[in-house]
């Protein structure tokens, strides 16, 4: 425990430095405190991205998912990886034109602009809104357990401590901060992951090709399909694809400097992931951890990885791969809680009071924070079980409903009664397989629900009149223009 | 490119799940989903590389 305390003291001390040099250095603006003045560069906007998206379900959920059941499950992260080059590139420098433009600072901004409705601005921002709150608690439960286990602590003082971290970052610094908190904690966490990869397969003797061959005579279906039918394998994969909606990656690519840099940041993102982060994630889970690990059952399985790594290194990287841990889920949750923030002030608040000072939007970014912080905080403490199963069943599910708002940026002809039936329909089916699986047909959770919102949209869209001309024109033909200043 | 991407998610989604019911170690040691990760990744790569930062092509008219 000593040791975790000694990293977690010096993390602790450089990220309460990473907020007050944001603090110092920051204009004080709306701008500013939300996208860090769209000023950030390639190597920090990777960073900000990449660990936005590699959360603690790395460690856990995902490993534990291919270690019970093969590595079908494979598909929904090695898909995401294309929807995610998707939401940075296609998606990401349509928004970043219409910042450029019109001084957008959210994607849902953005996407009122293009449809002409402030009641479709309202409406995803709470879509958006409700589903990032679980998500966060999600990471927060994450860590609570995992200090409980590995490292002796109260469940509680971990939730804690994230939500306090949390807070210091976002009080201080806002977005700029976090970001630059993300290399950081990106750095620990590749290091924990990948160097722990490295360690333990060459302390145990045995390489990969051979550890597979073994599983295979043991267990030869789990390491075909595993334990999937070929229809639900290929709705994972389609899921996968929808991250192009996650909120927090859009949000993020609002805050980079250029196009040059959406482009840099979408080929590395391509590079690190494929080669690297979720070539890791998949041997460790369907390979290294099944083979040092054997027999882990339920919940157990998704610590198959720590409990590989506390079984071939000594206490002291064991620590250090629970900050990893940490570090995987501040990262995320920082960044969707300030999201959450940003969209709440600018997108509701906004909406509602329309002048608004920056000053009276930041204080109201960080009040709300602190709202988001203690309902996730209390949701991770009260429901643990419950909440962990929120990721797969409704957090990706939901935000993916906000896919017929995205072809918009595409399609000309979407209405803006086209998108907002499609969303609705969506999130109501989406609701009612939750609680009566029989309407998601033994597929993923969002297979049902998002076709049905997709047909939707097209439908109501080509029965209703197009949208005005001036709304189209200034979001197909100026936004291409540069900008006269 | 984006029929590169339509492949690619063909031989993913429509093409793996049959050959791993099937095949589930390529070479006698290579489980399917490894060698489909490397090879689509590697198709992704080049290709979005390509298509990134290849310069664009002139438009009919357009001078230096």
């Amino acid at each position: 425990m000593i040791e975790f305390l000694a990293y977690l003291a010096a993390a602790t001390i450089v990220i309460v430095g990473i907020g007050v040099w944001g603090y110092k250095i920051g204009k004080k603006t709306a701008v500013d405190y939300m996208i860090a003045g769209g000023a950030l560069g390639t190597i920090v906007s990777y960073f900000w991205i990449a660990f936005v998206i590699y959360s603690a379900w790395t460690f856990f959920g995902f490993a534990g998912y291919l270690y019970l059941r093969g590595p079908a499950y494979h598909l929904y992260p090695f898909l995401a990886h294309l929807g995610f080059a998707i939401a940075i590139w296609v998606i990401g420098r349509k928004l970043f034109k219409a910042r450029e433009k019109y001084g957008v600072i959210t994607p849902v901004e953005a996407l009122s602009r293009r449809y002409g409705s402030n009641f479709v601005r309202v409406m995803l921002a709470v879509i958006l809104i409700t589903f990032i709150v679980p998500y966060i608690g999600i990471q927060i439960t994450a860590i609570g357990a995992a200090l409980q286990a590995f490292v002796g602590l109260p469940y509680i003082a971990g939730v804690l401590y994230m939500a306090a971290v949390m807070l210091i970052l976002i009080y201080l610094g806002g977005m700029r901060s976090v970001a630059w908190a993300n290399v950081m904690w990106g750095t620990i966490m590749m290091l924990a992951f990948l160097g722990s990869l490295a360690w333990v397969v060459s302390a145990s003797g045995k390489s990969i090709p051979e550890m597979a061959v073994a599983l295979y005579e043991k267990d030869p279906v789990k390491m075909g399909l595993g334990y999937y039918t070929i229809s639900y394998a290929m709705s994972i994969a389609i899921a996968g694809f929808t991250v192009f909606c996650w909120p927090h990656v859009l949000q993020a690519t609002l805050g980079m400097r250029s196009e040059d840099v959406l482009k840099k940041v979408t080929f590395a993102w391509l590079v690190i992931g494929g080669f690297a982060v979720y070539l890791g994630a998949y041997l460790w889970g369907n390979i290294v951890a099944p083979y040092l690990s054997p027999g882990l059952t339920g919940k157990a399985a998704d610590v198959a990885v720590l409990v590989t790594i506390k079984k071939f290194t000594p206490s002291a990287w064991v620590m250090f791969v629970i900050l990893g841990v940490l570090a995987a889920a501040i990262s995320t949750a920082a960044t969707q809680l300030m999201t959450a923030a940003i969209f709440t002030s600018n997108d509701l608040i906004g909406v509602a009071r329309k002048t608004m000072r920056d000053e009276a939007k930041i204080l109201w970014t960080k009040i709300i924070c602190a709202v988001v912080v203690a309902l996730s905080t209390i949701f991770a403490y009260l429901y643990p079980v419950e909440i962990a199963r929120m990721l797969d069943l409704i957090a990706s599910p939901g935000y993916s409903m906000i896919t017929a708002a995205l072809l918009g940026l595409f399609w000309r002809r979407g209405t803006k009664e086209g998108v907002i039936a499609a969303t609705i329909v969506g999130v109501l089916l989406l609701a009612c397989g939750l609680f009566y699986p029989p309407l998601t047909l033994e597929l993923h959770p969002v297979v049902v629900p998002l076709s049905v919102s997709l047909v939707v949209f097209f439908v109501v869209s080509l029965v209703t009149p197009p949208p005005p001309r001036e709304c189209l024109e200034a979001f197909f033909e100026e936004i291409q223009r540069p900008s006269s200043d | 490119m984006l029929c590169i991407c339509a492949f690619t998610l063909l031989l993913m989604v429509v093409v793996w799940p049959f050959v791993a019911v099937e095949n589930p170690l390529f070479f006698g040691w290579m489980p399917s989903m490894l060698a489909f990760h490397f090879v689509v990744f590697s198709i992704w790569v080049v290709s979005w590389g390509v298509y990134l930062f290849s310069k664009p092509k002139k438009r009919r008219g357009e001078t230096k």
